[in-house]
């Protein structure tokens, strides 16, 4: 067979290794260093995003992130594929580094509610249609099992924790509008395994973790990450419009790639009267434009670095004594 | 009322949906796939025929069931594999060539036989069907696109985006038509997640070798493969998860065949745009209108590897089917 490796960049000097990968004959996979969950690799798609974006390479038409690699497609018959690696190569080794990179970024606030009744249906759907003994199911809930898998004394510790970050939407995907966050506090430390098998059913607008992951579910669909809440109706924008004056309708996301997310704690009350807000299209999103400083995150990452060790063997002695779904 | 209404739904079939080619395009950051035709090459060739632009607005009916009736008259054309029987009040009429219809006729397109899974019909002038995001597509999954998102019901009406389009009669010489059959070949490239660092070597040679079986469950989203446990050349997936098809998400290639687990996972128009998943091979844009041929539960697919430069060659000989000029009078 011959190789889907087009092209490597050797690590060197904190950069990551990167490899051009083939990916069909109209997408060559651009992938930063090794499988591992550290946001420096997702900063590094970033940065290349933002160098493409301002100076796009003929014959490249799209580029879309994941955590650890850019998708370029590309039109064969308007650039030689060769010649589109050497380019995104050449734009791979001289993109920004780290410590010089600002990343354009919004603030958005969200309001999130614990434990709601939404929550509950799925979970309890899924203990009567499912798998009535899965770990994640019992005793308790989801929430309790985030709360065992982490070590958390109580479901409080465990919302506090979720709370006191600002999270990273690394990309979006899946579905559309879909934000998939990462925690910027690097004591956060946060994880918990999917579900085994998949949930048939997720309510619109909850929020759950897979691995370190934080998604909010835009649509309802099934699923496989543990839900503990329910946040505000997340996909704005993108129903039919009338065409305005014959040009295309334009997507308006409420969230694009590189934004941070904080969520302030409300009854489910609230969440309610907010979310009937949002649908009568009367609800302003708390959206602030804030530029990302890579090197201040840089800095946390290194000050806290000991304690960082601390905070993940912790977590890992708890995980250990529960069981995977 | 719609205007320019020129057919109303009758039988709407299994799932039948407006769509447009090539879709969505460029929204992937977005989360949002292409949606569009199945089978890119029996659409456009049904809307070259009456001489629209090969991507407009035209219907896609799976499982090869579907009826209206015309509100004015118009003309039209049926492509798809031969078990689309196409007949305007109950007499037969040729697919693969235009043919005109009076207001109070009745289209209907039936199954005649085993071969091929999705007709289309395109109507001259093209369906007068809004884009959002870009296209008239339908993506089912988002509601997205097309007559509400959805699904066509009885008594939808649709009218047409250019009433006064002409073009004369024509037909697609047979030489020049897709080929359908039930023990399908699918074009691959190996990769992105190929080997050596996800698949053996001996795992790529039996993912070549094995006749593989679609499942029932195969729609606009997937094609799914019987399951097959591969060695694969790592234990597990690190800190992407348990078993060794796990990723941290990436984005997916469109025609990505994916390991689900232990089930390969060829995605569909209306896939996700990125996952937790290893994409092992990726089924070149020459062959990407296979998929929507491939018959659920029944037929087979066998997966030829090529090289990048065939694969291109092979798509410049599909395209070359599809040029307007391909379609004779008759």
């Amino acid at each position: 067979m011959s190789s889907a490796l087009l092209h490597l960049i050797d690590a060197d000097d904190g950069r990551p290794v990167v490899r051009f990968l083939q990916a069909g004959d109209r997408q060559v996979l651009v992938e930063f260093g090794e499988v591992e969950v550290d946001l420096r690799l997702n900063f590094h798609v970033h940065a290349l995003l933002q160098d493409l974006r301002a100076r796009p390479i003929e014959g490249a038409l799209e580029v879309v992130p994941g955590f650890r690699a850019a998708m370029v497609r590309y039109e064969p018959a308007e650039v030689d594929r060769a010649d589109l690696v050497e380019a995104l190569a050449t734009r791979a080794r001289e993109a920004t580094e780290l410590a010089d990179l600002v990343i354009p970024s919004r603030l958005i606030t969200l309001p999130v509610a614990f434990d709601d009744e939404m929550t509950r249906e799925a979970v309890n759907r899924y203990r009567v249609t499912t798998r009535l003994d899965a770990p994640n199911v019992g005793p308790g809930d989801n929430i309790d099992y985030i709360v065992r898998y982490n070590g958390f004394a109580d479901r409080e510790e465990f919302f506090a924790r979720f709370l006191a970050t600002t999270w990273w939407n690394a990309f979006i995907g899946y579905f559309p509008g879909l934000p998939s966050l990462y925690a910027l506090d690097p004591l956060a430390q946060l994880s918990a395994p999917k579900y085994n098998p998949a949930r048939m059913w997720t309510a619109e607008g909850a929020v759950g973790i897979g691995g370190p992951c934080v998604v909010l579910y835009p649509i309802e669909a099934p699923g496989g990450y543990q839900l503990f809440g329910r946040t505000l109706p997340i996909r704005t924008g993108d129903q039919p419009q009338p065409p305005a004056a014959g040009g295309p309708t334009v997507p308006d996301p409420l969230f694009r790639a590189g934004d941070r997310v904080r969520f302030t704690r409300v009854t489910e009350q609230e969440l309610l009267d907010q979310r009937l807000q949002v649908l009568e299209g009367n609800y302003r999103f708390d959206v602030v434009t804030s530029d990302f400083v890579v090197a201040e995150h840089l800095a946390d990452r290194e000050r806290l670095a000991a304690e960082v060790e601390k905070v993940a063997r912790f977590r890992r002695r708890a995980a250990e004594r529960v069981e995977i779904p | 009322m719609t205007p320019n209404a020129t057919i109303e739904v009758i039988d709407p079939g299994l799932q039948t949906t407006v769509q447009a080619w090539p879709g969505r395009i460029g929204f992937a950051a977005l989360g949002y796939s292409p949606a569009g035709p199945m089978d890119h090459v029996s659409f456009r060739a049904a809307n070259v025929l009456v001489g629209n632009p090969g991507g407009a607005p035209a219907l896609e009916v799976p499982m090869v069931e579907f009826s209206c009736v015309l509100l004015r008259r118009a003309r039209l054309a049926v492509t798809g594999p031969d078990q689309a029987r196409l007949t305007v009040n109950e007499v037969e009429v040729p697919t693969w060539q235009t043919f005109d219809g009076n207001e109070g006729d009745e289209v209907r397109i039936s199954r005649a036989g085993d071969i091929g899974f999705r007709a289309y019909v395109a109507v001259a002038g093209g369906l007068d069907v809004p884009a959002v995001f870009g296209s008239a597509a339908t993506a089912l999954v988002t509601d997205t696109g097309g007559v509400q998102g959805r699904a066509l019901v009885r008594g939808d009406q649709l009218g047409v985006a250019d009433a006064r389009a002409t073009n004369g009669h024509r037909r697609l010489p047979e030489e020049l038509r897709p080929r359908y059959t039930t023990d399908w070949e699918v074009e691959v490239l190996p990769g992105p997640h190929a080997v050596p660092d996800h698949l053996t070597v001996e795992d790529w040679d039996e993912l070549l070798a094995t006749t593989w079986r679609v499942d029932l469950n195969s729609d606009r989203i997937a094609t799914r493969l019987h399951p097959h446990r591969f060695r694969w050349a790592r234990a597990d997936g690190g800190p992407a998860g348990g078993h060794p098809s796990n990723m941290l998400d990436t984005p997916y290639p469109a025609g990505g065949v994916l390991a689900n687990g232990d089930v390969l996972t060829i995605l569909g128009a209306d896939s996700y745009t990125s996952g937790g998943f290893a994409v092992v091979a990726t089924v070149p844009h020459c062959a990407i209108w296979k998929l929507g041929q491939v018959r659920p539960g029944r037929d087979t697919i066998r997966f030829r590897e090529v090289t990048y430069d065939e694969a291109v060659a092979l798509d410049q000989k599909v395209e070359f089917g599809l040029a307007p000029t391909r379609a004779v009078p008759t």
